[in-house]
Parts: C-alpha cells; sequence; structure tokens
C-alpha cells in the first residue's frame, strides 16, 4: 500500500509534505467499490487531515475540481502517480484554508457528476452557510400551498438572516401569490426555516408550471449555498375537459401469424363518454379473402366517462410465404362526445416476415467458437464458498453470440443432498466506454449480468451461495476489484451485475459468424441445465467447466469439458460431439455422444486431453426433475467407457417443455428482407 | 498443454478464422428494418427523473451484434448538467424453468452499464428510472411486468430481467454486426445529440445507419408535458473518415416537413425542430456553441470533428 501525506492551501497551491499540525483531528474518506465516495460531505476544520482510502475496491483516484491535487498511489508533482489505481492506497492532505473543496475519480465521474465528494474547511468561528434543502419541489394545485425549507450548515457563530423571494417562472401571478420576507437564525441555532408559497386552484387545464425560488442578502457573515430552487405546480385540472384521442405512436409492428395491438389513447381529459371510429386502408399489404395479409376492419374505439389511458385495437395477420415487411394503415375519424383527434391520428402496420434460420459452419468458425468459450472458460471462476461440492460452469452462447451460461454448486450443501442452486448470467460487450471526462482515454468494457429467471437467489450464508468472476483485465492476477463479479444472493448485498473495463477480454467478444439458429439457442440452453462432470478416483476435481456450442452441419453440436485440478486450473479436456435428431414437428428426438480420441503429440483440436483429471472424466446428461425427486440414471460418456453413447431424447426429456425450441420469433429465425416500406 | 488451448493460439485463431461480416452498405429495406426495431423499443420503454423538471432525453442506438443500447439523460435543475443512465439489453431467448413442466418462456434482460452511468442516491434531483414492456399487453401492463432499472446507488436496481412476448419480433438483428465505427458514431452521438423543439417535455432519438458505410439517420419522436406526441424530427448525418482514421468533416440535415402520402425521409414535428450537437465538456464548463441544424434553417450544416471533438479522445473508435 502507497502512502503520502501532502497540504492543501486553499485551492491552487501544490501539495507540500507535512504532518497534521498538533491538536487538529484526520478523517477518513474511503473509496468504494459501487463508485462512491464515503462519506461523500465532510465539513472539516481549518488544519485537519483528511485521509483518503481505497483498499482494492476499484479503480479510483481523487482529483479536486480544478485540478490543484490529483492522488492515488501518491500524488502528481510529489514524487508519486495520480493515475487510477485499484492497488490498495492511501493518501493524507492536511487542509489550513477555508474553502469548499469538490473532488472526483478521474474513471468514475468528472467535477459534480459521478463518483465525487466535497470537503468544506471552516474556519473555527465560522457563522456558516445559508441555503435551500433541495435544488427542487413540487405541489399540487388543489394543496393551497407548500413550505419551503432553507437550512444553516457548516457553522453557528452569531446572529444571522438571509432574504427570500418566490417569483414567477412559467407560472405566473394568477397561478400562486409571490411571497417574500427573511428568516433569522439565533446564535448557535441550527434549525431549519421554512417559508410558504400560496397556490392558487384553477380549474384550467395549463399543464405544470414553475415558480422561482431564490435566496440573498445574508447577513452576520454567513455565506449562501445553493440559493436558487424551482417549485414545480403540477396541474391537476386535466381530467375537467373531455380530452383528446390520438394512436399511442405512428407505426405498429406485428409478425405474421401473430395480431397487431394497435393502441389508441384518450388523454388530457376524460369528462363524459367519448368515442371515434377507426378503419383500415391497404398499403402495400392487401386485405380481402383468399391469400389476403390481414382482415379489412373497422369499428369504434369508446371510453366511458372518467375514463381514460389506452384502448387497444388487434387485428390479425395472415401467415404466409411473403418474405418482405409489408404495411397497412390505420385512421381514426368522427370524434364524439367532445373529444378532440391528436396526432397521431393515423397509424401505419407493418407485418414482418419469417424466414430461414443459419446453417452450416465451416471448421474454422467452429474452432473460432470453441476458443471463445475456451477463452472465456479461463477468465471465469465459479465459486461456492459454503459448499465442500465441485463447482460446474457451462458457458455457451445467445443468438447473437454473446456469451451465456450457468454456474451451479454442484448437489450443494457440505453434508451432500439437497438439489443443485443455480447461477444463470449473460455476457454484454459494450465495446467502447467513452467516461463522463471526454478526454480520458476510451476503455474496453463489457457487462455481466445474471439472468434471474434462471438463477435460484438465497440469503447470504446459505450452502447454496455461488459466485461468478470473470477477468476482463490483461493481468493474470488482476486486484480483486478488477474483476467482473456477480453472485446469487437476493439480499440488498447482492451484485446482479457487473461493468468493468478490461482489453483482455477484447479478443474474445466479436462473434465468428452470423446468428445461430432457434434450435441451436435451445441446444445451449438445455444442455447447461442436464450435463455434469464427473472424475473418480483417488484425484477428484475440483470443479468441472464445460463449453457448449455448434458443429459444422446443422443439429452437430460440441461439448468440450475441463475437470479442474486442485488449484482450479483445467486438467484435461474430455470433448465429446453430439448429433441431434429432429422429429417431423421440430421435436429433439435422439442423439449420439461420442468421445474424441486422446490428442497425438502436437494435435490440440479434434481429440480429447486425456492428461492429468481428463483420464478418469466422464460427461453425464442428467433427466431434468422437480427437487427432491430421486434422479434417475444419466446418459453418460466416460475416458474409458464406451465411445459412443445412444441418447433418446423422449427419455430424457420426458415431461418437460424442452424438447422443441420456443414457438416464435427467435433470433435466426427472422432476416427480414424489406422492400422499402411505402409509408414508413 | 493447456487443455483449453487449441494450437493455434486465441488471437491467432481468432484473426484467422473467419468472422461475423460488419456491414458495409446497407439495403433500404435494412435501415427500415433497423428504424423499426428502434422505434418498436422506443414506444416501449418510459423514462422519468421524478425529482427534475428538466427535459429527459433517451438515444437509443444498437451494439455490434444488433442488441439495444442507450443512454438516458436529464435530471438535476434546469440549467445543470445531465446525469445519464446508461444501459444495455440482452435477449436471452428461452427461459427453462425450474420445473421442466412449465411452458418456455421469452426473455429479455436490461442491464445498467455502471461505467457510462451517473449513480445517485435516492431523492436526489438527478435520479433516473427507465422501464421496457416486454409483454404483448400494450396498454396496461402490470407494473411488476415491466423491465425496470434506475440509477439510484442504494435501493437501486442495475438489472431486470422478466418474461414476454412482446420484444420477440424486436430483439432480431436486421443485417450482419455493425462495424466499430457504426459503434463508434452511436455512441458519441447518443452523448452529444439533443433535440430542440417547442414544448418538448421528453424526447426519444432513434440513431441508427444509413445506406453507406459513413452515413447516418436519425428519428426523434417529440413529446409535451402531459406525454402527448409532437411529431417525429428525422434527419440524416454522413460522417466521412480522415486518413487517420478520424471522424472528420460531416454533413448534417434536417428531413423537411411530410408531405401528404409521404412519411419517409421527413419530419412530421408538429413545430419547429432542431438536432443539436454539443461538444463534449467536463461538467462545471459552461457549453459551446453547438452545430445546429433546424427545420426552421438552416436546415443543412457542416460539422466538424475535429472541432466539435478536440480534446477528447472520441475521435476515433477504440
Amino acid at each position: 500500500m502507497s502512502r503520502a501525506a501532502g497540504t492543501v492551501r486553499g485551492l491552487l497551491l501544490g501539495l507540500l509534505l507535512a504532518p497534521a499540525g498538533a491538536g487538529a483531528e484526520t478523517f477518513t474518506v474511503r473509496s468504494l467499490s459501487n463508485d462512491t465516495f464515503v462519506p461523500s460531505n465532510l465539513t472539516i476544520q481549518v488544519g485537519d487531515s483528511v485521509q483518503f482510502l481505497n483498499q482494492g475496491s476499484g479503480f479510483h483516484n481523487v482529483i479536486e475540481d480544478g485540478g490543484a491535487f490529483r492522488c492515488a498511489e501518491g500524488c502528481d508533482g510529489q514524487g508519486g502517480s495520480g493515475d487510477p489505481s485499484s492497488a490498495g492506497w492511501s493518501f493524507t492532505l492536511t487542509f489550513d484554508t477555508a474553502g469548499t473543496i469538490g473532488y472526483y475519480c478521474d474513471v468514475h465521474g468528472s467535477p459534480g457528476v459521478g463518483m465525487i465528494g466535497k470537503i468544506q474547511v471552516i474556519a473555527p468561528d465560522s457563522p456558516g452557510r445559508l441555503e435551500f434543502s433541495a435544488e427542487s419541489y413540487s405541489a399540487a394545485e388543489a394543496s393551497g400551498g407548500t413550505s419551503i425549507v432553507v437550512r444553516r450548515t457548516a457553522g453557528t457563530t452569531g446572529a444571522v438572516s438571509v432574504h427570500y423571494a418566490a417569483s414567477p417562472g412559467t407560472a405566473s401571478a394568477a397561478d400562486f401569490t409571490p411571497t417574500s420576507g427573511t428568516l433569522l437564525w439565533a446564535d448557535g441555532e441550527v434549525s431549519v426555516k421554512t417559508f410558504s408559497v400560496p397556490i392558487a386552484n384553477d380549474t384550467l387545464v395549463e399543464g405544470n408550471e414553475t415558480v422561482r425560488l431564490a435566496l440573498s442578502q445574508p447577513t452576520g457573515g454567513a455565506s449562501l449555498g445553493r440559493s436558487s430552487a424551482v417549485l414545480t405546480l403540477v396541474d391537476d385540472d386535466a381530467l375537467n375537459s373531455p380530452g383528446r384521442l390520438r394512436f399511442r405512436v405512428p407505426t405498429f409492428v406485428g409478425a405474421e401469424g401473430s395480431a397487431a395491438q394497435i393502441g389508441v389513447v384518450r388523454e388530457a381529459g376524460a369528462v363524459g363518454a367519448v368515442s371515434a371510429g377507426y378503419a383500415t386502408s391497404d398499403g402495400t399489404a392487401a386485405a380481402g379473402s383468399a391469400g389476403s395479409d390481414y382482415p379489412s376492419t373497422s369499428g369504434t374505439v369508446s371510453f366511458a366517462a372518467g375514463e381514460s389511458g389506452e384502448k387497444t385495437i388487434s387485428i390479425p395477420l395472415a401467415a404466409d410465404e411473403d418474405v418482405a415487411a409489408e404495411a397497412f394503415q390505420i385512421a381514426l375519424s368522427n370524434p364524439i362526445g367532445g373529444a378532440v383527434l391528436a396526432y397521431p391520428s393515423r397509424a401505419t402496420v407493418v407485418i414482418l416476415p419469417s424466414s430461414a434460420a443459419v446453417g452450416a459452419l465451416t471448421a474454422d468458425e467452429v474452432a473460432c467458437d470453441a476458443e471463445r468459450l475456451s477463452g472465456l472458460l479461463a477468465r471465469g471462476r465459479a465459486l461456492a464458498p459454503r459448499s465442500s461440492r465441485p463447482t460446474f460452469l457451462a458457458a455457451s452462447f445467445t443468438g447473437t453470440g454473446d456469451f451465456a451460461g450457468l454456474a451451479t454448486t454442484g448437489l450443494g450443501g457440505a453434508g451432500g443432498g439437497g438439489g443443485e442452486a443455480a447461477l444463470a448470467f449473460s455476457t454484454n460487450p459494450e465495446e467502447t466506454t467513452l467516461l463522463a471526462n471526454p478526454s480520458r482515454p476510451q476503455l474496453f468494457s463489457v457487462s455481466l449480468a445474471r439472468n434471474e429467471l434462471n438463477s435460484d437467489l438465497v440469503a447470504p450464508g446459505s450452502a447454496d451461495e455461488l459466485r461468478l468472476t470473470i477477468n476482463p483485465t490483461l493481468d493474470e492476477n488482476p486486484p480483486a476489484g478488477n474483476l467482473l463479479a456477480i453472485d446469487n444472493l437476493a439480499a440488498a448485498s447482492g451484485h446482479p451485475a457487473d461493468a468493468k473495463p478490461g482489453r483482455g477480454i477484447a479478443p474474445l467478444l466479436a462473434s465468428c459468424h452470423g446468428d445461430f439458429g432457434a434450435g441451436d439457442v435451445q441446444l445451449f440452453r438445455v444442455l447447461p441445465k442436464l450435463a455434469r462432470g464427473e472424475t473418480a478416483g483417488p484425484a477428484e476435481a475440483s470443479g468441472f467447466e464445460l463449453a457448449i456450442y455448434r458443429g459444422p452441419e446443422p443439429d452437430a453440436y460440441r461439448l468440450d469439458l475441463f475437470p479442474l485440478g486442485a488449484n482450479g486450473t483445467a486438467s484435461g479436456r474430455l470433448s465429446v460431439p453430439l448429433d441431434v435428431v429432429r422429429s417431423a414437428g421440430g421435436d429433439l428426438a435422439s442423439g449420439t455422444l461420442r468421445r474424441l480420441g486422446p490428442c497425438a503429440p502436437g494435435q490440440a483440436s479434434g481429440c480429447s486431453d486425456l492428461s492429468g483429471l481428463g483420464g478418469n472424466a466422464a460427461l453425464a446428461l442428467w433427466k431434468p426433475v422437480l427437487s427432491g425427486t430421486p434422479p434417475a440414471t444419466p446418459y453418460r460418456i466416460s475416458a474409458s467407457g464406451p465411445a459412443e453413447v445412444a441418447v433418446d431424447f423422449a427419455d430424457l426429456l420426458a415431461g418437460t417443455a424442452w424438447r422443441r425450441p420456443l414457438e416464435g420469433l427467435e433470433p435466426g429465425d427472422v432476416r427480414l428482407g424489406f422492400n422499402l416500406i411505402r409509408d414508413f | 498443454m493447456n487443455p483449453r488451448v487449441y494450437g493455434l493460439g486465441l488471437l491467432t485463431l481468432c484473426l484467422a478464422a473467419p468472422r461475423a461480416a460488419a456491414a458495409g452498405e446497407l439495403s433500404a429495406a435494412e435501415i427500415a428494418c433497423d428504424a423499426l426495431r428502434l422505434s418498436g423499443l422506443l414506444e416501449r420503454s418510459a423514462v422519468s427523473a421524478p425529482q427534475s423538471t428538466k427535459t429527459t432525453n433517451l438515444a437509443l442506438s444498437l451494439t455490434a451484434s444488433g442488441d439495444f443500447f442507450g443512454i438516458e439523460t436529464g435530471g438535476g435543475a434546469a440549467g445543470s448538467p445531465d446525469a445519464a443512465l446508461a444501459f444495455s439489453t440482452n435477449p436471452e431467448e428461452t427461459t427453462l424453468l425450474r420445473n421442466p413442466a412449465r411452458p418456455q418462456l421469452f426473455s429479455v434482460s436490461l442491464t445498467r452499464n455502471d461505467l457510462n452511468s451517473d449513480r445517485v442516491v435516492p431523492g436526489d434531483a438527478r435520479e433516473l428510472h427507465l422501464s421496457v414492456n416486454p409483454t404483448l399487453d400494450l396498454a396496461n401492463p402490470p407494473a411488476g411486468n415491466l423491465l425496470a432499472i434506475d440509477n439510484l446507488l442504494a435501493g437501486g436496481k442495475s438489472t431486470d430481467a422478466k418474461p414476454g412476448r412482446g420484444l420477440g419480433s424486436l430483439i432480431v438483428p436486421c443485417h450482419d454486426d455493425f462495424s466499430a465505427r457504426d459503434v463508434h458514431v452511436f455512441r458519441v452521438l447518443s452523448r452529444i445529440a439533443r433535440i430542440e423543439a417547442v414544448g418538448a417535455r421528453s424526447v426519444e432519438l432513434a440513431i441508427y445507419r444509413g445506406p453507406l458505410a459513413d452515413s447516418y439517420r436519425f428519428d426523434a419522436y417529440v413529446y409535451d408535458s402531459v406525454g402527448a406526441s409532437l411529431g417525429r424530427l428525422s434527419g440524416a448525418l454522413s460522417i466521412p473518415s480522415q486518413p487517420s482514421g478520424e471522424l472528420g468533416v460531416a454533413s448534417m440535415e434536417v428531413f423537411p416537413p411530410c408531405q401528404a402520402g409521404t412519411a419517409t425521409e421527413c419530419s412530421s414535428l408538429a413545430g419547429d425542430g432542431a438536432i443539436a450537437l454539443f461538444k463534449p465538456v467536463v461538467s462545471g464548463l459552461p457549453p459551446p456553441t453547438p452545430y445546429r441544424a433546424s427545420t426552421a434553417g438552416p436546415h443543412q450544416t457542416d460539422v466538424d470533428f475535429a472541432d466539435l471533438l478536440a480534446g477528447t479522445s472520441w475521435r476515433r473508435p477504440l
């Protein structure tokens, strides 16, 4: 841990190495992993010191808003470096002039925004600062008035006062009573003061309006803090008119075989019952009988007295052989009951087509997928800190080629038994991070998010607690704070998502080919649920990692199982192609697991590395059962058993909803072959 | 031998292997498809800055692989710097529930990008919220069915995943991956573009590619204080690169008002509107005069990115 000490005189002087003066206090400001300084607002007296501390909780540094100091592992210009660092660092500054010092972290903030803090340095006998308690206030018209809070901070010496005024902004004097006056504090008094702004309760539909609030003319040596604010008068008269009718948006989209949901909105009033007619008209899509794209539709949309919001017109869209998108029109007309039509009263409905999924992959594309997954797994680690069972981490892809996977505890609990807990995740490359400070270099970054619908969330301390980390950096042994880290903790202490910069993961983020088909995505989701690694004998694996990817032909898949040694690194690889056969209806019917033979000297692909724990590893596909149900015998292929194992998916997935891809539009199912849509 | 290494070496293989081709020229159909996807997600999105009276902005574009990426900005007092809530979506396509007998569900996740977001304590004037409706119920979906995140530090929500078939037709990319340059331009424009329109209380901005490799489009959907649409301001940018790869002198235009029977390459804004590109400055510094194209004129303006992005690291893709 590096340490430095210095003195800050006002905001402008350089740093001088010096200890704090006798009788002065030293305060601590910590930089946290949630990108905050704590405490972010600190009031000290002249001569006091502040120790800034980062205990490996992220890439942080501390920069004074005007550049008077820039510190992390020491300070620039004082023999140290102010570059952001996640190494544990601390430095101490002594402040010997009254004033306000704002600061920020270069990576996570800029002056006044983001990861920032403020130190108020006061003279021992300061009268303090007078300010509004907030930047903005609001009050309903019907409230009749509201109170505005003014506070005294950073000192209590002497009697002080301040002048206040409430004056028109977008609101006029007809909407409220302009008011002004003086607020007084006695010597030593710190209580907040208030003044009232009377508000007129009119019946006009005029929208929200604003009142300007100002503080001025402080006395007794007090300074002004936040001296201006805005009061919003919330209009509550909208329901005094019949209102207006419109489509929710000018363009609606629906898929062939589904129904377009056309929203009609009543707003800005709900007095009385109102209605409007609607009717469709052809565009590139045609209504009619045989071979039509949609049924010609007309009718009336009605709202009852007092009813506002949205009504939906549902129009079925035919499933046909069209490969291009088509569109038709729908229009509102003849409003009744005093309502008026508003933009948009005419809308376009676009019908999206569907077409074939991605097909064969080349050998290079398959190898590229394998490299991406093995690269991610090499950087990933699943931890089950309260379970003695081996951890399991499966990684595969989303339809668009981002990573998705599943970590489990094995059979959780130190004593064995019980079901597994799961932590499902996906990555999302954000490619380039433009920091809030535009002069800072761009950063590669990637986010890691928990898929909560597929994860078992547990309380802290549970035997099923799971953590997943991924190293996005170029450093093989990075500080913990630089790792992407999520967990399956349900409490506020859980980490459902994380984003970190890191160039190390950049080569892994680019997809190797076009989108995967729906059938591929189905296997990528189902197999992590079913597949588990096994080892036997005196050398047990501490965990397993599994890469699941496509083979060259449709319905050909590859599973690479990596048993992990005691140090958490891969110790061998069992490579298992899986060829599946589907029924005419698209259900998974049967499959064949094949074990690739041992790698010859110099051979790295198309084989199993049976050195280390790979020599006694097995891959098992388990029937998914509800927790508490005894597990059935799995389909198992091992390094030493039969080289092929037949899989009956009708048996393996019996009683589940998992045998066919989710029906409907999915990535890879749709390649939009649009003609120019005339009315888009 | 490291059993995870397949002999050629990761970087070598990844560079040598055929990759998904970056989209070069796009057809009119592909452009329309991108625009539809973006407008479709925008119509399902709702932003709010409950402690602020400032205009909120939601700029939406795409990641390289065609997922959604956006930045909500606003919050704070009038005239104060905007706060940002950056996010991306990740379609998880199929959710296999723990009970394997239960039907599969479509699902999508929405995740805050912390590195690009300004996070605040609850009640702060810069508090920002974003929700996306993933359901088939466009009119009145239960609040609990919405994807919802915010920029709160304490008690905030950084990611959400919900089932819902409503996004099924929007999550599908329209063409091959975008180039690194496209992604960079999307990110930069999301940061510096603001829409100015009379009566605007919130603005939704879709940024996407045009037909040529250096051409871009935008559609801004403008809403008033009660959420009523004021129409759409559309336009285009042509941003050539210098030999060094840096963004050069661009041409930016707003499309003229739509005439009867036309809806493409035109603007339907009820009043006048403009797109302004602001020079990115460190918070607290006064913003310089932006580059601006307006329906009130001039409709077209040159944008010198060397000037616009001077002093930044944003002039070329990472």
